[in-house]
């Protein structure tokens, strides 16, 4: 040890020293031990900063699976505009392609009219048969906002409008089932069929007339169907979903549109409807 | 037994007052003595010199705090010692770490016993160490007059070791400055 450090120790030994002479209730007062954290905080302290990670991972995540969900939806919404491809849950034989901006079109007010009158008739559906519909999948009522939606979309704020009364059409006899005859239902002046296999109801078919200029516009833009003679309409048909519910809407001549929806097989619409 | 009774027996010329101090500060003084000396029979004579000084001393005084009073006799004991023993080497003790760190405090080329007396640095010591925050004050004295260890203070307070280093070194630094400014250059 040098003796300059020797010094210093020296110094620094009379400073402990001096340190004896500290007032008592100085020293009493550094007796106390400091009153135990509660163990929350201490938790808090030792993984605080652990547990605000998670939280803010748990949070970040809640935010973009739902603004991802949020997405998906509207991406639905706008992407399928009407109800068949809702109902199938596919696009097929691209009936729906292009329907978005299509939609966007100026369609004929009468279009609007019928798009109001589809919606409706999909809401009497859904409640007539609540028990089938629990059996599926569907999600009938996002079936019925997004005609809702659509609707408004064409008809800007116009009053809703009514066509006539429907014609009685005369659908073939599907075999094994039983026909309920056409009943304007609705109250709007369609008329609404349905059919019963062993006492289940298997389909419903909604008749009402259009001008005849709506129903190409809709045609053109794949809202509905144009029964032809060589039955390519059958090729464009939506496919069923899971449960085997189909819906759709076909022209059948003479400005009559039959709105289908039911759980038919091809074969048997194309019977239905020849 | 409460200090006043202990007190009362010294008064008396009572020697279980020495029994009765033992059991109740023998302990604490031995923990005064060990953080000096490191070494348990040299803490066990300091003890037993505090009881003998302690018996020599009262009456006449009547010491207000009588753990202070044994404390501060033990201390003094124990540095006498540890001095007197010369063999201050590393690691032997917190002395030689303590004296290593409060020699921040004491400026080159000045003396203590030059500059000033031991009575006044302990008052300006004292004034000092009471406008500090109640916590730094504690830390500090825990360090410079129990001479503990930075890991024995954080667990009595409950802090941060590195928050108990810190808060000592911003003292040392604050009594430097403090008996600078009252002119003590040490």
């Amino acid at each position: 040890m040098s003796d300059k450090s020797y010094d210093r120790q020296e110094e620094s030994f009379r400073l402990l020293q001096a340190l004896s002479g500290v007032d008592p209730e100085l020293l009493q007062r550094s007796e106390k031990q400091a009153p135990e954290r509660k163990k929350i905080i201490q938790f808090a302290n030792k993984y605080g900063a652990l547990c605000a990670a998670c939280l803010l991972c748990v949070v970040l995540g809640s935010v973009y699976f739902g603004v991802l969900e949020k997405t998906k939806e509207s991406g639905m919404n706008e992407a399928v505009p009407f109800s068949m491809d809702a109902v199938s849950g596919e696009t097929q034989n691209g009936l729906q392609e292009g329907m978005v901006e299509e939609a966007d079109e100026e369609l004929p007010q009468d279009a609007g009219a019928f798009l109001v009158e589809a919606a409706s008739a999909v809401d009497w559906m859904i409640s007539a048969d609540a028990t089938r519909q629990e059996a599926n999948s569907v999600d009938s009522s996002s079936v019925k906002n997004k005609l809702e939606k659509l609707t408004t979309q064409v008809c800007s704020g116009q009053e809703e409008t009514q066509d006539g009364y429907a014609r009685e059409f005369a659908f073939s006899k599907l075999e094994g089932c039983e026909e309920a005859s056409g009943q304007d239902a609705l109250g709007d002046g369609s008329l609404v069929y349905s059919w019963y296999r062993d006492g289940a109801l298997v389909c419903y078919v909604r008749v009402l007339s259009l001008d005849s200029t709506s129903i190409e516009k809709l045609c053109e833009i794949g809202q509905v169907l144009a029964k032809d003679m060589e039955a390519q309409w059958l090729s464009k048909l939506p496919a069923a979903d899971e449960a085997g519910l189909r819906h759709f809407a076909l022209s059948i001549g003479d400005g009559t549109v039959a709105e289908y929806y039911g759980y038919l097989s091809q074969e048997e619409i194309r019977t239905l409807f020849e | 037994m409460l200090d006043t009774a202990i007190i009362d027996l010294y008064f008396a010329r009572n020697e279980q007052a020495i029994a009765e101090t033992q059991a109740t500060y023998g302990k604490y003084c031995y923990q005064i003595a060990w953080n000096v000396l490191r070494d348990s029979e040299d803490s066990d004579e300091c003890v037993n010199d505090t009881w003998f000084r302690a018996w020599n001393s009262i009456p006449p005084t009547r010491p207000a705090r009588l753990s202070v009073y044994l404390g501060t006799i033990t201390r003094n004991l124990s540095l006498d010692r540890w001095k007197s023993r010369k063999a201050a080497r590393r690691n032997n003790g917190e002395i030689p770490v303590v004296l290593d760190e409060i020699a921040e405090v004491i400026p080159d080329k000045s003396s203590v016993e030059d500059e000033v007396e031991a009575a006044r640095l302990e008052e300006l010591i004292n004034r000092f160490l009471h406008e500090l925050p109640e916590k730094d004050c504690n830390v500090f004295l825990r360090r410079y007059w129990y001479l503990e260890e930075y890991g024995e203070i954080a667990k009595r307070y409950h802090m941060n070791l590195n928050t108990v280093k810190s808060s000592i070194h911003r003292t040392r630094g604050k009594l430097r400055e403090y008996l600078e400014k009252e002119g003590v250059t040490i």
